[in-house]
């Protein structure tokens, strides 16, 4: 039992590190590769935690190995453009200029439903408004509307553009973020002077918040009982 | 970038930890099979303090080196080589006619480590 519980951490660390390794993407983004990886080191890390007569050493390695290998592989991929479109495949255009393009659609192995509903979830329930709709290689579909149909942005409506950063958390839960109060523009004597305006310390904000202009949002912990 | 560092370092030592495990299992394997000889020979011809001398060293040699292969081969496989190993000084004491088929186990087993690990096209697939 101690063997196995022992055993079970060390693979947990191991596969943490090793998904960590191979970076931040989601399921939903991978590649196919990187799925394929990813399945593998699941199976890989159950067998090595059922059979506890095999060294843990026959579930290690291969885990390290495959994800060394996939980033060795992506390195090649980045520098390779043929290589990387055999591994990952290239973008494939299904509407162009508002008609579906059928054969794309037959080869791609994908309904007309599955097609409607990604577009759907883009706000588009017309194929006629796509000015071009991209299967990507991970599998999603990317639409770009024809103008008409393209929703009105700030730039439309307005000629003063000012670009702002969000706010930044400058308290959180009675901790002073100094990274976000630095990023802020925030002094000490300023924060101090703000907290004495609200009536409060640090340790009694539950969340501050603050963007570069100074507009800041307080708000203080619930007293307890 | 040191991503790539840190995966070529990674295939690099797993590349160097099987060859040493390859040769480090090839030079124990020649070392068990040697002994084994040594203490059939001494068997068949009556030698047997030389052969009790012998397994017992066989026996205790093989206890370090599970310890060792325990990170690369299965348990129950050193766990059969370390039992039949124990029982090689007692057959030999007894006189039974059993000694040779238990040394010709051990050596197959020796032998099934050794040659299992080795990168031929039938153990790959």
């Amino acid at each position: 039992m101690t063997i196995m519980v022992i055993r079970t951490f060390i693979l947990y660390i191991v596969v943490i590190f090793s998904v960590r390794f191979m970076g931040k993407r989601q399921i939903g983004q991978m590649q196919p590769t990187e799925l394929v990886i990813t399945i593998l080191i699941s199976n890989i890390a159950t067998i090595s935690l059922e059979n506890t007569d095999a060294p843990l050493t026959t579930g290690i390695v291969p885990i390290l190995f495959l994800i060394s290998f996939e980033v060795i592989m992506s390195i090649i991929t980045l520098r390779y453009q043929k290589f990387r479109y055999l591994v990952s495949g290239t973008p494939q255009i299904i509407i162009k200029n508002g008609t579906l393009d059928q054969k794309k659609l037959k080869a791609l192995r994908m309904s007309v439903d599955d097609l409607l509903e990604s577009l759907r979830e883009m706000n588009i329930f017309d194929i006629s408004e796509v000015q071009f709709a991209i299967v990507e290689t991970n599998g999603k579909i990317s639409a770009y509307q024809k103008t008409p149909y393209q929703p009105a942005t700030k730039k439309d409506v307005t000629s003063v553009m000012h670009t702002t950063d969000p706010p930044y958390i400058i308290i959180n839960d009675g901790k002073l973020l100094h990274r976000s109060q630095t990023a802020a523009g925030i002094t000490t004597q300023k924060l101090e002077k703000i907290l004495k305006e609200n009536k409060t310390k640090i340790q009694d904000v539950f969340l501050m918040t603050s963007d570069k202009n100074g507009n800041y949002n307080i708000i203080k912990k619930q007293k307890k009982g | 970038m040191s991503r790539v560092y840190t995966s070529v370092t990674i295939v690099l030592s797993i590349i160097i930890m099987s060859i040493s495990y390859l040769s480090m299992m090839k030079h124990e394997y020649k070392k068990y099979d040697k002994l084994i000889s040594e203490i059939e020979y001494c068997v068949e011809n009556d030698m047997t303090e030389n052969a009790i001398e012998k397994s017992e060293l066989l026996s205790s040699e093989w206890n370090n080196s599970a310890k060792k292969l325990s990170f690369f081969v299965s348990n129950t496989i050193l766990d059969e080589i370390t039992d039949s190993s124990a029982k090689i000084t007692p057959l030999i004491r007894s006189g039974s006619d059993e000694i040779i088929a238990e040394t010709e186990f051990l050596k197959k087993r020796l032998k099934r480590i050794y040659s299992r690990d080795m990168p031929y096209i039938y153990n790959i697939f």
